[in-house]
């Protein structure tokens, strides 16, 4: 199909004029294996942890046609497992390195020249002597459309993952399922991984059919009133960050203006007559026992510290020591606003009155000793250790040195800063500090140091290099299923593509456990599970989506469930016939944008009422939905259990609350940009009602914390075609026939235990995964 | 000077610590310490040993070589990120070139000076398989430097106390013989540590104790062959684990069953072997592994044949099983091993992804051991690659089950 084998190759060449790397192959696959394997061309989407692996086991598998995407660059923190790279390649691109890498592991090929045929050489290859070898890096975006389009992927006989986000695991998924071509995927977290096998004409699940369980989402007023958790105080802080530093200002949580107080004003007005602790502080507005209103007492002082901030740009000296003593001394002023004034007026408006502990917030003598002369920050102590756990001085301390290193950064970057970057060390230093004085006033324990709180703050799953060889050795081992079934097919239909493959036979889904099972599998293979007939992806079932719809806007759907839910890249949207949005390179923004900030009953088309239903086309995905809208107005909300015992959620998160797929509820997600470990995210398990199932999936799929989870025989009860289609099954240089006894022990493993099956939500998340920073 | 010398030594730390950040985020700072400290010996490299090889020297774990093999002869067949192929088939040719000159007296005084001093040293002072690996483990983790070595001496001419003094053994290519030697070597050491401690325990010198005790030097067989491997592990008779629960939180210590030693395990008949109630024959893999060792080791001592010589490949076998009481039960695996197709494998056993899987199970089964985290494999694992299935057994002699 997709491969270009020369049909009826020559008769095998005599050993000796293999390449003696590949010998090996030769005899465990055969000759027609190794033919194809020379000639078939391959992708790989991602070059990190995984991908370098991969990289190698193809290499040395005498894969010679590899284009590698990926659009990351090299960190210090990679060198550890991604091991084509060395200390001088940080900051290059990651899979021009690695394919430079791999291509020099690439025996060199003399004895096939003439028997092969030519593959089209691309001009931006990585060529060597080594005969016509290509290792082609795209340092790009998978959902860059220009390129990586279905025709794209259709060049290739099969595609690897090796990706660490669910969105760019879903493009691929979507472009491979368009183009009909076998997708491997494979994800690690730690010592656990797994590796499966995604085609669309042998009936597989594909990598959408389960839901991915999705970060942990905080309610605003748990981040912003009644912090329990330090996870909770560090998702605060990276909001500060945002709000004193951020290119953005008003998208920080913490933002206050005119604006957005009357809107809270209004909406928290409903409340009102509930159990109205009535405040005394003088101001007319806040009756209701919300914070609504009222402008914050930091607001004004954050805006001072941004205007310092800028000024800090100039070229002048002058200015900028006049920014920098201005920031000296409004530092101490801002912090006691926000972790002494600001609490005490919470206090005061009785909002902690019910709660198990009442903060305690620092005083201004608090903060003048913390931050009098000569003052040193702890990180400029001499012994400092990224480990140490800093005071409540410390950190006040902290949090003025960073204010003042983001005037002396005077070159680079400027003011604004960009995006919190974990691996930004000021960045990092900020939100430490900020998070543990909240934590010290919050009483929440435990205080983080800078390392900890990096590995919340910047959601990373640690990886490591042996899981990564084992996933990527796997995958590699699946890709020979793949080519022998395909071979076998071109084969057996002499021209005509009548008979379908069925990968069910050759393939497995393989975890990676930690613990061995009751059978001592420490490798689990299991039968590829069947497609979910949910699922909207691979099975073309409709969505169904119950919100308000007269809060919601096109732009709320848009970008919160078309986009982020669905996972759509270039949605065109229909209701009935009329087209309201619509996106791509040929159109105009400007067309659709009366549209967007239109509440969905008021579309055109007789607008998204109740009941109505809407189209949503993704021409770069190849994909169609038609979603069935409910409208909603009252979505009774359960809280995080240790989110304080309050019993609900400020307005600013009902409007946007919503139920896809019917079954599961969602809280939904106004603080988008929450993010949690992923420890976090696995205990809260059931109670992770952010989770969006796409399709009415079982929401017990992760309802416990455990990270084995034991399903009943379920998919392996259809193992049964492993022994009875013994003979269908490629011969595999001909070791195989000879062990099914093996195999069939194997497979009453199975039926007798139930399969242990690792329960990788942080896997399926975002393997090898970095981090998975939540903003956006 | 001082206060540079600091400085630098501060910088340092924190390159190792950002290099390890994600791995000590998995097993802590503590359990880094002792991978930091460890050090491993490696007998023989193959594709297998090579992927331990990569993972532990990129996790910080320090390594020892010990394979005196000729370069690039004795691993050009192994797919290895270390070995490169088009490097390696450069010296062939070159040394070929050369030997076809060696009656040229002349021309040996010219290449003294000659364009190819590569060629030459490959060929005049026999670059050993540990001397061409060397630079590469060095580069791939810097921080290792100083810490990696090359072993020199010819394996069964070691003192029986050197063995002792690694907290790992990975081996590979090694024969049945010389399996033996460094078990029995181990397990007198083991007999000395316990003494030892033993002593310091009765003098009341009680502290040194549980360090002793959790001494074991790890003994690893691995082999790979087609889309097959097979490890042996002996992990000692004191190892002790500790299991992860949740977040940060280790369960008791708990004490692994004490491994059946590697001498043991290799002595055992193989048509006698019990591996636990799941096999009802010996299994393909172990059956494999050993049928390849003592071909390996018939191999050295006789006059080698061209490598890979299939009649001479299916004498053998067949002569080995009936030797070992292994070909006439009908449901013996050996019915299920075809010799003839078998035998281009076992001339050319290695493919890059069986390797790459069994190193990264086997170096994840040494992790556990030297953070103590997990319960190590006890004491086979076989990979199959036609399913990707990986399990371990116990294998035992008939009467300890």
């Amino acid at each position: 199909m997709a491969t270009m084998t020369a049909v009826g190759a020559p008769q095998p060449p005599p050993t000796s004029s293999c390449p003696p790397i590949l010998r090996g192959i030769q005899a465990a696959l055969g000759h027609d294996l190794l033919t194809e394997i020379l000639s078939c061309r391959i992708l790989l989407v991602g070059s990190g942890g995984i991908g370098c692996e991969l990289l190698k086991n193809l290499a040395l598998s005498g894969f010679r046609h590899v284009e590698v995407i990926d659009l990351d660059t090299i960190d210090v923190s990679n060198l550890n497992r991604q091991f084509l790279f060395r200390s001088q390649h940080v900051g290059m691109p990651k899979c021009v390195v690695a394919s430079e890498a791999a291509l020099k592991m690439v025996p060199p090929l003399n004895y096939l020249h003439n028997t092969l045929p030519q593959a089209d050489t691309d001009a931006s290859a990585t060529q060597s002597e080594n005969a016509g070898a290509t290792y082609i890096p795209h340092h790009g975006n998978i959902f860059d459309n220009t390129k990586f389009n279905v025709p794209y992927i259709q060049k290739f006989a099969l595609v690897l993952n090796a990706l660490d986000n669910v969105a760019a695991r879903r493009q691929v998924n979507r472009l491979c399922l368009a183009a009909s071509i076998p997708l491997i995927e494979a994800g690690t977290a730690g010592y656990l991984g797994q590796v499966t096998v995604i085609d669309k004409s042998s009936n597989t699940e594909c990598y959408e059919c389960q839901t991915k369980p999705t970060q942990k989402v905080y309610p605003i007023c748990t981040i912003r009133s009644t912090p329990s958790q330090p996870v909770h105080c560090i998702v605060w802080a990276k909001e500060l960050y945002k709000l004193l530093f951020g290119p953005k200002v008003e998208e920080s949580m913490l933002f206050e203006d005119e604006e957005s107080l009357r809107a809270e004003s209004e909406s928290a007005a409903a409340d009102e007559q509930e159990d109205g602790a009535t405040t005394d502080n003088g101001n007319k507005t806040s009756t209701m026992n919300g914070e609504g209103g009222e402008k914050s007492t930091y607001m004004d002082l954050v805006l001072q510290v941004r205007t310092l901030l800028l000024q800090a740009r100039s070229d002048q000296f002058e200015t900028r020591l006049s920014s920098w003593s201005g920031l000296r001394l409004l530092g101490p002023k801002l912090l006691y606003a926000l972790f002494g004034t600001e609490i005490n007026k919470q206090i005061d408006m009785g909002r902690y009155k019910t709660a198990d502990k009442v903060p305690s917030p620092i005083t201004w003598e608090d903060m003048e000793s913390a931050t009098a002369e000569p003052f040193i920050s702890p990180t400029q102590w001499g012994e400092y250790q990224p480990t140490d756990i800093w005071t409540k001085d410390d950190c006040s301390a902290e949090i003025i040195a960073c204010l003042l290193d983001a005037v002396q950064t005077h070159d680079d970057p400027n003011f604004p800063l960009p995006e919190f970057d974990k691996d930004c060390d000021m960045a990092m230093r900020f939100v430490t500090a900020a998070s543990n004085l909240r934590s010290y006033v919050f009483q929440i324990e435990p205080i983080q140091s800078v390392y900890s709180a990096k590995g919340i703050a910047g959601n990373i799953i640690p990886a490591i290099a042996t899981t990564n060889a084992i996933v990527a050795g796997l995958q590699v081992l699946q890709c020979f299923h793949i080519l022998k079934a395909q071979l076998a097919m071109q084969n057996a239909s002499g021209g005509e593509e009548q008979q379908t493959r069925n990968l069910k036979e050759v393939c497995r889904y393989t975890y990676c456990l930690r613990d061995k099972t009751r059978k001592g599998y420490l490798l689990q293979p299991t039968t590829l599970p069947d497609p979910n007939p949910n699922c909207f992806v691979c099975r073309n079932a409709t969505v169904s989506l119950a919100l308000n719809t007269n809060l919601w806007t096109l732009e709320m759907l848009l970008s919160r469930i078309i986009k982020k839910e669905l996972g759509f890249a270039a949605p065109t949207i229909m209701v009935g016939e009329d087209i309201v949005y619509e996106e791509g390179e040929d159109i105009d923004p400007a067309e659709y944008a009366s549209n967007l900030v239109k509440t969905l009953v008021a579309l055109p088309g007789g607008g998204m009422g109740h009941g109505s239903s809407l189209r949503i086309e993704d021409f770069t995905q190849d994909l169609e939905v038609e979603v069935i809208v409910t409208h909603k107005e009252n979505f009774v909300v359960k809280e995080d259990e240790e989110g304080g015992g309050e019993s609900k959620v400020d307005n600013r998160e009902e409007i946007e609350k919503f139920e896809i797929g019917g079954k599961k509820h969602v809280v939904a997600a106004a603080a988008a940009s929450a993010s949690a470990t992923i420890d976090d995210a696995s205990k809260s398990g059931s109670n992770t009602d952010a989770a969006t199932p796409a399709n009415g999936t079982k929401s017990d799929d992760h309802s416990d914390d455990d990270d084995i989870e034991v399903i009943e025989e379920g998919g392996a009860t259809k193992g049964d075609g492993y022994d009875s289609k013994e003979p269908a099954k490629p011969s595999n240089g001909g070791t195989n026939g000879s062990k099914s006894p093996m195999r069939k022990r194997s497979n009453e493993d199975r039926l007798e235990n139930g399969v242990k099956k690792a329960k990788l939500d942080s896997t399926e998340v975002s393997e090898e995964v970095e981090c998975v920073v939540l903003e956006e | 000077m001082t206060g540079q010398a600091a400085k630098a030594k501060a910088a340092k730390a924190h390159n190792h610590d950002d290099v390890y950040d994600r791995q000590i985020r998995l097993w802590g700072a503590e359990a880094q310490k002792r991978m930091s400290t460890a050090r491993v010996l490696y007998v023989n490299l193959s594709g297998v040993s090579c992927e331990m090889l990569k993972n532990l020297i990129l996790a910080g774990v320090a390594a020892v070589i010990c394979d005196g093999r000729v370069y690039p002869e004795a691993v050009r067949e192994l797919p290895s990120s270390f070995f490169g192929a088009e490097e390696m088939e450069k010296i062939m040719n070159e040394v070929h070139d050369v030997s076809n000159d060696d009656d040229d007296e002349g021309g040996l005084a010219a290449e003294a000076e000659g364009e190819e001093p590569t060629a030459k040293r490959a060929k005049v002072t026999k670059m050993t398989v540990a001397d061409a690996v060397m630079p590469k483990i060095d580069e791939l983790n810097p921080l290792l430097h100083g810490r990696n070595s090359i072993e020199e001496r010819d394996l069964m001419s070691l003192p029986r106390e050197y063995f002792g003094e690694f907290d790992a053994i990975v081996a590979s290519r090694i024969t049945v013989e010389e399996v033996k030697f460094i078990s029995s070597c181990l397990t007198e050491s083991g007999q000395n540590v316990a003494a030892a401690a033993a002593a310091a325990a009765a003098t009341g010198e009680v502290e040194g104790k549980e360090d002793t005790v959790g001494r074991n030097t790890l003994f690893i067989v691995a082999d790979t062959f087609g889309l097959e491997g097979c490890a042996h592990l002996d992990f000692g008779k004191n190892q002790t684990y500790r299991r992860e629960i949740g977040k940060d939180k280790l369960s008791d210590v708990s004490k692994v069953d004490p491994y059946v030693s590697m001498h043991d395990m290799f002595d055992m008949p193989l048509c006698k072997v019990k591996t636990g109630r799941w096999d009802k024959v010996v299994p393909r893999g172990l059956l494999l592994q050993r049928l390849l060792m003592e071909y390996w080791g018939q191999q050295r001592t006789e006059v080698q044949k061209e490598n890979g010589d299939h009649d001479q490949f299916v004498d053998f076998a067949t002569n080995w099983f009936s030797s070992n009481n292994l070909s006439n039960n009908d449901e013996s695996a050996t019915n299920h091993v075809n010799l003839s197709q078998f035998a281009s494998i076992a001339a050319h056993p290695e493919i890059s992804p069986v390797s790459a899987t069994l190193g990264g199970v086997l170096g994840n089964e040494v992790i556990k051991a030297l953070t103590g985290r997990g319960e190590p494999a006890n004491n086979v694992l076989l990979f199959d690659g036609m399913d990707g299935g990986c399990r371990s057994f116990v294998l035992c002699g008939e009467k300890e089950l």
